[in-house]
């Protein structure tokens, strides 16, 4: 019975000679809340995300149009005369033409007119042209 | 650990919850290494065990005292993680069981791990459970039985099937 409790007894001072490598509670407290910290990262994350797509959907999108409507010169047009007088920045857009005053193309309502036909000759008409003809030749 | 400190650690006091677990942590971690036998399981036991007790602190009636519920919460952990266990290689064993304590004890240290482990690895791990909660960790019939989740009258069959067994062990030596 002694030679067990002596066995017992160094074991037990090999049980309470282990010490835990490290601080349990720092380790743990932080993994306790880390759940927290990800939900607010991941809703971070999620907006970046939603966001980073936005924009791409605008920039193609304006892309998209460009491309569709006319180019427009990049670099800027400078007249003959001087760059000081007359300068056309590539930014800025060109002003749409005027409408003249009376179109050519399509005229006005009031000047379209129907053509004029001569008139059709009656047949006792034509009948004495012919008569009188016929006497001319006669008389040659 | 006070009595304040339990109730401010139950109400989500971090402070509270960090003196509670300082207390805990090497008591989880020599029951977890005298289970396990394996320094790195009985790391990760230790953790599983503060992460669970952490969880369930709130929900801690005080029927029985914080310590002794701790090391029920301790020895689930390692009976979980037995089922579950790989067969350990001793020279890992012997390895990591030396890496886990300070330098300066080491050597001596190491002697007496392997005098524990001598001494309980051939017993059923029920006898060790109660081998180390009632002699290692100084529990009573009552406190072990309560962290061993059974009646008191099995603790004492237990631990006496245990001391017979060590006996015979001890004769076979000499």
């Amino acid at each position: 019975m002694k030679e067990l409790q002596k066995q017992l007894e160094s074991a037990r001072a090999g049980y309470e000679s282990l010490k835990y490598p490290g601080d349990l509670g720092a380790e743990m407290l932080g993994q306790v809340n880390r759940p927290r910290r990800w939900i607010w990262l991941g809703g971070i994350g999620a907006l970046a995300a939603a966001a980073a797509v936005t924009v791409l959907v605008w920039v193609n999108s304006s892309t998209v149009q460009q491309s569709t409507s006319p180019s427009v010169a990049v670099n800027p047009i400078t007249s003959v005369l001087s760059s000081e007088q007359y300068t056309l920045s590539a930014i800025e857009r060109p002003t749409r033409p005027e409408m003249p005053a009376s179109p050519g193309a399509f005229p006005s309502r009031l000047g379209i007119s129907r053509p004029t036909f001569q008139s059709v000759p009656s047949w006792d008409a034509l009948m004495e042209q012919k008569s009188s003809e016929t006497t001319t030749q006669e008389s040659v | 650990v006070d009595e304040t400190t339990r109730k401010a650690a139950c109400r989500g006091d971090r402070q509270a919850q960090s003196e509670l677990l300082k207390a805990l942590q090497d008591p989880w971690f020599r029951l977890c290494y005298g289970l396990l036998g394996n320094a790195e399981a009985a790391r990760d036991a230790t953790q599983e065990s503060a992460l669970r007790f952490l969880r369930a602190l709130p929900n801690f009636r005080g029927d029985s005292q914080l310590r002794t519920w701790a090391m029920g919460i301790a020895i689930n952990v390692a009976r979980e993680m037995r089922r579950s266990a790989r067969p350990v290689d001793a020279i890992r064993l012997a390895a990591s069981a030396a890496a886990s304590i300070s330098p300066e004890r080491q050597a001596e240290s190491s002697e007496q791990a392997a005098m524990l482990r001598e001494t309980i690895e051939h017993l059923p791990d029920r006898q060790k459970e109660a081998v180390l909660l009632r002699y290692f960790e100084d529990l009573s019939i009552e406190e072990t039985a309560v962290a061993m989740q059974c009646a008191e009258g099995t603790v004492k069959a237990t631990i006496h099937q245990a001391l017979r067994s060590l006996k015979e062990h001890l004769r076979q030596l000499r």
